[in-house]
């Protein structure tokens, strides 16, 4: 089994003008290549931290992380930026899509920002078709239903082929029947290679997952 | 998107406020200041309009202005000046139209040929009075444009012809370009040979009579030391009466600032540079909070978009040029907006919002002639330009650097 992502005695502390907060401490972490991880536990516990710190959206205060045996903490910009484009794709709760592009222009923006990325919008069309969106490619955001707005947000994290996905409670604004079409979809894109690591509250769809690791006030419980 | 849009027009209005405020501020000094036509050697322009005279040793003395004498037997003859010239203006001079009874008030100026040497008319058709015509006292003259067409209905073929001012036949030399009443020292509508007035060079008392006398010189300072060795020399041959030349020539930018005549009356140039930059500073300061304001409550709307952008690989670099670019968008449409604004004010009000920060407003002139330097001047653009990339830096540079400088998910939350 292949190690893509590799966290070590990965620390978070959060510091304002009147409290610290210590989000995660300790926390060592194995994902192998093509396995569906679920993050649970309850709210506050750390879990969208800990999916931040993997995707390099934050800094951890103290640990390391490897992802594909690299050494990440401590990269330039430019370099974890490149990182990102080309070897993660992020959903988010509550989409995050932008405002003021419609929907095929909001799955391009993983490509501006990659050379050489070829058609790029022959490359959203076909990751538009996968997330059976390729009707509603000029939309905008505000036209789209929540599940539809998630599936445009599924295409737009594939749409430049990286092989891990991070998803923040990807369900966690949809009612069960796009929650159920969402799911299917991440289960596709698993089958198709894709490492995956998931935060959900959903004790179902955990289980359907091929591990759970439960996160209590920044620990990892087991 | 409706939130969008209406930032966008407060900031760009609020952007025009402050680009129109400066620019127009900016296009009042330039006016007086620059060289702009036909007044292209203002650098190096001096101007002695006054001589202190009265009996030896009196407290107070007389300020007249110099003589035509003064000039020819001893001004000429200055090493530090290049040019030399005399001139007096007239006042209630009145040009006849012909074939009918109206008349109509004009500019006049009386004068010598080197003051074609020190404003640089163009001529549209003929050519200054020459040497000899000043000379022999000759009733011809150079007339504006303008001019023209108010007494010939036309500005061409009018060389040779005559007209009547005051009731004086002259005959027209030239035609040039009229220049503009927001630059006195070189406008007139006539321009006739001192000599035809017939007292040119009366003298009442030793250098004292009725002409001003302006100066081309690279040297200052050399200037003054010959005007006053002029005085020197003429007081120790003088038992009981003497005469001075105060602070004079006078440069024209200490001219700009200070027309008075004593230089106890004088305001030092840096406290009005002080004053004029407090002004500028206020008037810049209201918008730039305002868009300060706007910029930070928008930077707050994009800053999720940028965050968003980054966790898909743009990196800080790309970002602060997409704001930078969007913003400037914004800032040159002010920027424009702002020039439309000051051109249709200077234009509405013919030229008097460029004497707002005069205070001696005793002018009587109602539409100053606005000339195409002064409405294009190069200045305004540059300082509008300027001004956007100032505000656009303040405005976008800032606020994206800091929101840049968080880690990602910050952004996007
Ligand atoms: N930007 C932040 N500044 C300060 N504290 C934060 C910040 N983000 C999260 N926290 C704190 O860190 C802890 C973990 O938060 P989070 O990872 O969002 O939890 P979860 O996703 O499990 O609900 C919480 O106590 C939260 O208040
Ligand atoms: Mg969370």
């Amino acid at each position: 089994m292949e190690t893509v992502i590799k966290l070590t005695d990965i620390s978070k502390v959060y510091t304002t003008k009147t409290i610290e907060t210590q989000a995660l401490e300790g926390i060592n972490l194995e994902v192998n290549k093509g396995e569906f991880l679920s993050i649970m536990g309850p709210s506050g516990c750390g879990k969208s931290t800990l999916l931040n710190i993997i995707g390099l959206l934050d800094r951890p205060s103290g640990g390391e992380i490897k992802l594909f045996g690299k050494q990440l903490v401590g990269l330039r910009d430019k370099e974890m930026a490149r990182f990102r484009n080309e070897n993660l794709g992020f959903v988010f709760q509550s989409f995050h899509l932008i405002p003021t592009l419609n929907v095929i222009d909001n799955v391009m923006v993983p490509l501006t920002y990659r050379k050489g990325a070829g058609d790029r919008r022959k490359l959203a069309r076909e990751a538009l078709e996968k997330v059976g969106l390729s009707h509603r490619t000029t939309h905008f955001p505000s036209q789209l239903s929540g599940g539809q707005a998630q599936r445009v947000a599924i295409a737009r994290a594939i749409v430049g082929n990286p092989s891990i996905i991070l998803a923040d409670e990807p369900t966690g604004n949809l009612d069960s029947k796009m929650s159920e079409e969402v799911m299917q979809l991440l289960h596709g894109l698993n089958r198709e290679g894709k490492t995956i690591i998931m935060v959900t509250h959903n004790e179902a769809q955990a289980r359907d997952t091929d591990r759970v690791i439960h996160l209590f006030d920044g620990h990892l419980v087991l | 998107m409706l939130a969008n849009k209406l930032f966008s027009a407060i900031y760009i209005c609020g952007t025009a406020l402050a680009i129109a405020t400066t620019t127009l501020f900016a296009l009042i000094y330039y006016v007086k200041v620059a060289p702009i036509y036909p007044e292209f050697n203002r650098m190096k322009t001096y101007y002695l309009r006054y001589i202190e005279n009265g009996e030896k040793g009196s407290p107070r003395k007389n300020v007249s202005n110099p003589s035509y004498p003064l000039v020819r037997d001893h001004l000429r003859k200055l090493k530090s000046a290049s040019i030399v010239s005399a001139e007096t203006s007239g006042w209630d001079d009145y040009v006849q139209l012909p074939g009918d009874d109206r008349e109509i008030e004009v500019d006049l100026k009386l004068t010598d040929p080197e003051f074609f040497k020190l404003y640089e008319y163009d001529f549209l058709e003929g050519r200054p009075f020459t040497a000899e015509e000043f000379e022999g006292g000759v009733l011809t003259g150079a007339i504006s444009d303008r001019l023209a067409m108010d007494i010939f209905g036309t500005d061409t073929g009018i060389v040779g012809r005559t007209f009547s001012l005051n009731y004086q036949e002259y005959r027209v030399c030239g035609v040039f370009r009229e220049g503009s009443q927001l630059l006195p020292d070189s406008y007139a509508q006539v321009i006739l040979p001192l000599t035809t007035d017939e007292e040119y060079d009366e003298e009442w008392r030793p250098f004292v009579g009725g002409v001003s006398v302006t100066f081309v010189s690279d040297d200052g300072k050399a200037l003054k030391e010959e005007v006053d060795e002029i005085a020197r020399k003429f007081n120790s041959s003088n038992p009981d009466y003497e005469v001075g030349f105060l602070d004079l020539p006078r440069s024209h930018i200490v001219n700009v600032f200070n027309s008075g005549i004593y230089q106890e009356e004088f305001v030092p140039i840096r406290s009005v540079v002080k004053k004029n930059l407090l002004i500028l500073l206020v008037l810049l300061l209201i918008p730039a909070l305002n868009l300060s304001g706007l910029i930070s409550s928008r930077m707050d709307m994009r800053s999720s978009e940028i965050g968003i952008r980054r966790s898909f690989g743009g990196t800080r670099f790309q970002l602060l040029k997409q704001v930078l670019w969007e913003n400037l968008v914004l800032t040159i449409s002010g920027g424009v907006l702002g020039l439309v604004i000051v051109w249709l004010c200077v234009l509405s009000s013919s030229g008097q919002l460029l004497t707002l920060l005069d205070s001696n407003n005793s002018n009587e002139v109602v539409s100053f002639n606005l000339t195409p330097e002064i409405l294009y001047a190069p200045a305004i653009f540059i300082v509008a330009f300027l001004l956007c990339v100032v505000l656009n830096i303040l405005s976008a540079l800032v606020p994206a650097w800091f929101s840049l400088r968080k880690p990602v998910i910050s952004n996007i939350e």
